[in-house]
């Protein structure tokens, strides 16, 4: 397994890479100038041309590109137009935050969205079916910030029940955590119930019944390691969505989070900041998506022969080359 | 109740009721399982066969398949009476409990008394749980002391010897597998309790030919070793031939043509227009003929009830009254065939 | 002789049938034609820079009444005449972006699907590297690049759902090359190509409809959410998103400012995730039974 570990962080490698040159590309190939966004369009062209002789900006692209990448490498992240600090330094501080917010919102919407999708599919047109699909049906339409903004409302400063600054106590993250959750677990509910409804027609479901295996066990043992897959992918791919929904999050509930600081950045184009923030991100998907993929081997059996195989192979031809020898 | 009988389905009706409209599958059906021996249940795809089977172990499509009408009795018992409404209201609770206490007799009775195997093994089976898991399972539900795991895994081992294969198997998982062990794992874990009565449908279908001649001899020495009595469900003509001591002949939901093996395939005797047209239909080796002799038309539509016989568009001795007035089962030959046709030979059953 | 009829419908009209069969579908078709008529007659019924724009002092604050439907923003201005002409630019913005991302997927998706080898690996390797992106956070970006406004906007948004509709037309354009492998090794005429024209095609469209009104969908969130954060269309047009960004501040004492154009945005994503669903339903239907 260690091997198919590596193979694949290896992989990352390239896109990553193909990620920063895009994203610098971007930013750096358009028209709009850092130092004038950074100090103003009316200040003094001599000073101007100081930053920007103190940025690197007249170096060609090229070198300029090569030289952050060259950094990133040695662990330095650049050093931000605006603020002329450590990039890793200030992403240090405010990645954890964002982290809280994306990871917390996804674990609540597994918790709270895969249960109800499976009770949707288990008891089709009943009761809890029709709410959980109407919820779900509402969550995925409503923009997430404004439920953020409504939740705010009701929540801090009508029943003042939370603090509505301040980054400093769990208290701060309740509403931010919970407004995510909310539409991932809407995605979740209805992937989970379409998931379920497709293994109970399934043929084995029928031979498990006809073995006289009772409605729990069917329920337990034998739809659900089926029917979670699925899921497991959906929950992998939305974890960029997320992500990129916790950005707009923070603005609502003014959590110091990467995302001010990302949309700052992007703002005088502060590269080095940008497109450090957007690697990390992009790393960190990429990581979950790997340890979704492991997760994904150890509930399907048959992806596990596909991913680690070989090794079953050699055992099994092992077995019958000793086997052979005893005859 | 004769007391050679297994089972004994009387007037049984099925429909389902879908988006589209009511589907009738089966139409007031008569039939009996004797004990011991391989009853034949043949027709086209649709004729109704599975639907049946389904309703003998009460596994119809939860919600939209229902009895309407008939009994099914199992050794005397009454397994099944179809119910006057088709949906109980949520207030119904002695209706709702009686429900639940047939069900609760069901699922004893499955895989203990009444075992079903299924047409495509590459999906009977599930893919995320061991061969071993899966067949301990049939244990674990039917037996009344708690099982040591050793006990287990002996009676798992020893099921896998029944179907030949090799004990060292069983911590594997369905799709290392072939298509004909898959179905031996079915078979094994149908026959595992010994029951009294095996509803094979289609088995063999899915298989390739030499695979089928496999599994079809292990199906056929595991019934003479245990005595079970076997509903087995085909469109193939030639594994009747191999397995069946009766066959029943159903189409469009009705059975046709009923008696034993030898009989239906005679020439000599009496038969069905649809059986004649039938065995017309299979290719003959020994002739040379440029093309296939299929009988014209398509089964009728499920979704109309016919009021004559289901078969008069097609039957080229069709009369008005075919298409009017439904035929009963009457004695021709040696064979029961519900056809007008044979109506002043035998008289009624 | 009663003959058995045997109801044949094309495959596009039992789709339709199916569709309108299904309430929520309907709804969401319902919502949306509103939605249409009333972007396109907006400017029989009002005027545009006399009530969405221009700043009535006075009539500022006012709650939800007979004169102002949903009451009056911060500035004066009637709030149900600034949504109704937010429709208009989230409904252009949703087709305008839905147009660019899919010809360029069909583009690129048909390139890769057809050339194969070498070029298509290249091309997916490209969409791998998009897709890995958040779409929030390259949308921000190129936003950030080319400056806000309407028409930046769009190109963002429509760069970054190209991914999605090039692996659905390279998929689909990859079956059809492997039939026409078939057609080639056996001579037979006319039947492959029907199975080219009557089965996959209609197939690839249907897709590409489904996948298409969730596009709309999330371009309205997206550009909504885009404007919240201050980089997409910036006041004085009346776009939802930037609509409760101004009224935030305001929303403790007037807490209308910023429900009636969230409810819009809602109800405007709701009509096509509906629709979406509608049309996957009626393109694939399953037992649901």
């Amino acid at each position: 397994m260690g091997k198919f570990v590596g193979k694949r962080l290896l992989m990352m490698i390239p896109v990553v890479l193909g990620i920063s040159f895009i994203v610098f590309s971007i930013l750096s190939l358009t028209p709009g100038d850092p130092v004038q966004l950074i100090l103003g369009a009316d200040t003094e062209e001599a000073v101007l041309e100081a930053k920007r002789v103190e940025l690197g900006l007249n170096d060609p692209f090229l070198v300029r590109y090569l030289k952050y990448i060259m950094g990133v490498l040695h662990g330095d992240l650049g050093t931000s137009y605006r603020t002329g600090l450590p990039v890793i330094q200030e992403i240090a501080l405010r990645i954890p935050k964002t982290m809280v917010i994306a990871f917390g919102g996804i674990g609540l919407s597994v918790v709270f969205g895969v249960p109800l999708g499976l009770a949707s599919a288990i008891k089709q047109y009943s009761f809890i079916d029709y709410f959980a699909r109407t919820l779900a049906l509402l969550l995925t339409a409503i923009p997430a910030f404004w439920l953020g903004m409504m939740l705010l409302l009701k929540i801090v400063l009508q029943m003042k029940l939370l603090p509505a600054t301040g980054a400093n106590s769990w208290k701060n993250f309740v509403l931010p955590v919970f407004t995510l959750a909310a539409s991932a677990t809407a995605t979740l509910t209805r992937t989970t119930r379409s998931s379920m409804l497709e293994v109970i027609r399934q043929d084995y479901i029928l031979t498990a019944r006809s073995k006289g295996v009772p409605e729990n066990r069917i329920i337990w043992k034998h739809m659900i390691k089926n029917g979670i897959l699925p899921v497991v992918t959906i929950v992998g791919m939305n974890i960029g969505v997320q992500i990129g929904g916790t950005v707009v999050i923070e603005n609502v509930f003014a959590i110091p989070g990467m995302g001010a600081m990302i949309i700052n950045a992007v703002r005088v184009k502060d590269i080095p900041m940008t497109v450090s923030c957007i690697i990390l991100v992009a790393t960190v998907i990429g990581i979950m998506n790997l340890i979704v993929d492991i997760l994904y081997a150890f509930i399907d059996p048959r992806i596990k022969s596909q991913y680690f195989g070989d090794k079953q192979r050699k055992h099994a031809y092992k077995r019958k080359e000793e086997r052979e020898e005893e005859e | 109740m004769n007391e050679n009988n297994i089972v004994e389905i009387r007037n049984l009706s099925v429909n389902y009721e879908t988006d589209d409209g009511t589907l009738y599958a089966v139409n007031d059906i008569n039939l009996d399982i004797r004990r011991g021996e391989v009853l034949g249940l043949v027709g086209e795809t649709g004729a109704g066969k599975s639907t049946t089977a389904r309703s003998i172990i009460q596994l119809l499509p939860d919600r939209v398949g229902h009895m309407t009408s008939g009994t099914i009795t199992f050794e005397g018992e009454t397994l099944a009476k179809a119910e006057n409404k088709s949906r109980i209201g949520t207030f119904d609770i002695a209706a709702k409990r009686e429900k639940e206490k047939n069900e609760a007799r069901m699922r004893a009775y499955r895989g203990e008394r009444i075992s079903m195997i299924f047409q495509d093994p590459m999906s009977s089976l599930n893919p995320v749980l061991t061969i071993s898991d899966q067949l301990a399972e049939v244990f674990l539900m039917h037996s009344e002391e708690r099982l040591s795991k050793a006990e287990i895994d002996r009676k798992v081992d020893e099921a896998l010897r029944l179907v030949n294969i090799s004990a060292e198997r069983k911590y594997e998982y369905p799709h290392q597998f072939s298509g004909g062990m898959k179905q031996r794992v079915c078979i094994a874990m149908a026959l595992a309790c010994k029951p009294e009565l095996l509803l094979a449908d289609e088995p063999t279908t899915a298989l390739d030919v030499t695979i089928q001649a496999q599994v079809l001899q292990l199906m056929k020495n595991l019934q003479k070793e245990l005595g079970t009595s076997v509903l087995l469900i085909t469109h193939d003509l030639g594994v009747v031939a191999e397995m069946c001591n009766r066959v029943a002949v159903m189409y469009a939901g009705e059975i046709i043509e009923l008696g034993d093996a030898d009989d239906v395939f005679d020439e000599n005797q009496p038969h069905h227009p649809y059986t004649v047209g039938l065995f017309g239909s299979v290719p003959d080796l020994n002739m040379s003929s440029r093309r296939l002799k299929p009988i014209d038309g398509l089964m009728p539509d499920p979704a109309i009830k016919l009021p004559g016989c289901p078969f008069a568009d097609r039957c080229p001795k069709a009369t008005d009254r075919c298409r009017n007035e439904r035929p009963a089962a009457y004695k021709a030959g040696k064979l029961q065939l519900k056809c007008f046709l044979f109506e002043n030979e035998g008289g009624e059953q | 002789m009663p003959e058995q009829e045997i109801k044949r419908r094309s495959q596009l009209s039992s789709a339709l049938h199916r569709y309108m069969k299904n309430r929520l579908a309907v709804f969401g078709l319902i919502v949306f034609l509103f939605l249409v008529f009333m972007a396109c007659t907006a400017d029989v019924f009002f005027d545009y820079t006399g009530q969405a724009i221009a700043q009535h002092m006075k009539e500022r604050y006012q709650l939800p009444s007979r004169a102002h439907l949903f009451g009056t923003d911060q500035f004066g201005r009637d709030l149900f005449v600034r949504i109704i002409y937010g429709a208009r630019i989230s409904l252009i913005v949703a087709f305008s972006v839905t147009a660019i991302s899919v010809s360029l997927g069909i583009i690129i998706g048909a390139f890769a699907g057809y050339c194969g080898g070498k070029v298509d690996n290249v091309l997916m390797r490209i969409m791998d590297i998009f897709l890995a992106i958040p779409s929030m956070l390259l949308a921000i970006c190129i936003v950030a690049a080319l400056g806000g406004g309407l028409r930046n906007l769009i190109i963002a948004n429509g760069i970054s759902h190209v991914p999605r509709f090039s692996r659905l037309v390279r998929s689909n354009i990859m079956q059809i090359k492997n039939s026409e492998f078939v057609e080639a090794a056996r001579v037979t005429g006319a039947s492959d190509f029907d199975i080219v024209l009557k089965h996959i095609l209609p197939n690839t469209i249907g897709v590409l409809i489904v996948q298409a009104t969730l596009t709309m969908a999330q371009s309205i969130l997206a550009v909504a959410s885009l404007s919240f954060v201050g980089l997409g269309i910036a006041p004085p047009t009346p776009e939802w998103g930037s609509m409760l960004s101004t009224g935030k501040e305001f929303m403790r004492q007037y807490p209308h400012l910023v429900t009636y154009p969230g409810l819009a945005i809602m109800f405007a994503v709701l009509s096509f995730n509906l629709m979406g669903d509608g049309l996957r339903d009626a393109l694939d239907p399953r037992m649901k039974n």
